[in-house]
């Protein structure tokens, strides 16, 4: 009940974990239609103590956070933009962004704690999502379910509530509806694919990683469980003890 | 919202009505799942005149205007289907008895809600909200065998109080995939054949026929929208035919 903290207080930290569960699901919503800019633009904290994460590594800091999320993935869009746009021309004129695809990152089963000061929250969901997109260069729809584990925090700056830092944990992928994540992840160790040419370059978004991963592994048969986003305990305030980002 | 422009009696009021209107749509999602149609049009929608009038279901294809053009579909409608479905089992199986108890026999659907973003209007007097479900629908087809699909999309609802009661007033179901269980979404044609959508099917002969969303576009179109913190209901961010966006398309 935190009675240690006044009435005020405590309805300040209501709002704050009903904000977490409504700033997340604004990003999925945005993120769904590839408005990067929006989302980072938007719902964001600009400090340098912001941080963005997935499994193949971390960006720490606006600058570098945007350049991965908005800078590249815009390009990722109008890279797939130019592989449809011959193929139906009725996409002219049209924002290339959201034509990309849809990734639908759903949030259930969310746990947050707002910190007893009020300056931050933290929450951890899980995600089973799904990634689809109509209109491809090969001519066939695409779809694939997709679930994660989000571990978040957020902090309260200026009068509202801003993402600080994200830690996507990729687990499970496959084709809606006829994959099976098992069967896939044996078939890959049996006949694991050929490594990357020799001195090849990593992709461009990783060159500006801050922590290289991985940070997550997809979920294999020969791998333990992972808890690499543990849920949040409550807590006073944000310290190294209570982020998904520890200072380095 | 800015929560500082809010006193704290104001505020906690708000922080309950955002939990009573995710547990209005959680009712709904159980009454649908029961075939409970009347019971949730009756319990959980509007009921004031004025409102009833201007009560919206919309889909992808189009909006019910007016709660009573609503209910002949979403409870008319499906009642007469459910009453077909059992003619045809009972035909077939005379074990099974042709009752108004066994409507419904051999379904079962559910539209799950996740990911809500709820927005309560800075007047109180109505709200907004936008979730996704990764659900399933499953219809009998008469001879002891069934058909299945996931049906996924969002699901976006306004909200309004009458006499200090949260009540559904406007509902978009905008389905994005529908897809056989075991069946790839891949191996369907990239545009829908007519008369193959079992949703746009299903959806009937609607007040106003117009493409709301369009998911060959993925969500180019932004319907139903992603409610923004707002002062006072504007139908042009609301369930509706008003806000229905056509901006993104250029032709």
């Amino acid at each position: 009940m935190k009675t240690h903290l006044s009435l005020s207080q405590r309805i300040h930290n209501a709002v704050g974990s009903q904000q977490a569960e409504n700033i997340h699901a604004r990003h999925s919503y945005l993120h769904g239609k590839s408005f990067a800019k929006e989302e980072w633009g938007q719902i964001w904290s600009r400090s340098d103590d912001c941080s963005w994460a997935h499994a193949f590594g971390r960006w720490r800091g606006f600058e570098n956070v945007w350049y991965g999320s908005v800078t590249c993935y815009d390009a990722a869009c109008f890279s797939r933009f130019t592989q449809i746009y011959e193929i139906y021309p009725q996409v002219g004129g049209m924002d290339p962004r959201p034509l990309s695809e849809v990734s639908c990152h759903t949030l259930v089963t969310d746990i947050i704690e707002v910190a007893d000061d009020g300056k931050t929250a933290r929450a951890y969901f899980l995600t089973p999502g799904l990634i689809y997109s109509t209109l491809n260069g090969n001519q066939k729809k695409r779809c694939a379910y997709l679930w994660e584990r989000y571990g978040a925090d957020f902090v309260f700056e200026d009068g509202q509530w801003l993402f600080l830092h994200e830690q996507v944990c990729p687990d499970i992928f496959g084709n809606l509806d006829d994959g099976n994540w098992a069967h896939q992840k044996y078939d890959m160790l049996k006949n694991p694919p050929p490594p990357p040419p020799s001195g090849a370059m990593p992709p461009k978004k990783d060159q500006r990683l801050q922590d290289p991963g991985p940070l997550h592994k997809d979920w294999t048969p020969i791998q333990p469980v992972q808890d690499t986003v543990p849920w949040p305990v409550p807590y006073v305030t944000m310290d190294d003890d209570n982020t998904y980002t520890k200072r380095r | 919202m800015n929560t500082k422009v809010f006193s704290d009696d104001e505020q906690i009021r708000r922080v309950w009505d955002m939990e009573e209107v995710k547990d209005l749509m959680a009712r709904r999602a159980y009454m649908y799942m029961q075939d409970m149609r009347r019971q949730e049009i009756e319990m959980l929608w509007v009921q004031k005149p004025e409102n009833r009038e201007t009560a919206v279901f919309g889909s992808n294809w189009g909006f019910y205007l007016g709660l009573d053009n609503i209910s002949a579909w979403y409870v008319g409608e499906h009642g007469n289907l459910r009453q077909k479905q059992l003619d045809e089992i009972s035909k077939n199986d005379p074990a099974v008895e042709n009752k108004p108890e066994n409507l419904g026999f051999g379904s079962a659907i559910a539209a799950p809600l996740s990911t809500a973003l709820v927005e309560i209007a800075g007047d109180g007097k109505t709200a907004q909200g936008l979730w996704y479900s990764i659900g399933q629908r499953t219809d009998p087809n008469g001879d002891g065998t069934a058909s299945a699909y996931w049906v996924c999309g969002k699901i976006g609802a306004d909200f309004m109080k009458e006499d200090g009661q949260w009540k559904i007033w406007r509902v978009v179901e905008a389905p994005d995939i529908i897809v056989t269980p075991g069946d790839a979404v891949a191996n369907q044609s990239v545009f829908w054949e007519e008369g193959a959508n079992l949703m746009e099917n299903l959806f009937g002969t609607p007040t106003v026929s117009v493409t709301a969303h369009d998911p060959t576009f993925n969500w180019s179109d932004d319907f139903p929208h992603a409610p923004k913190a707002y002062y006072t209901y504007d139908p042009k961010n609301g369930c509706c035919p008003e806000g229905v966006l056509n901006d993104w398309r250029p032709y």
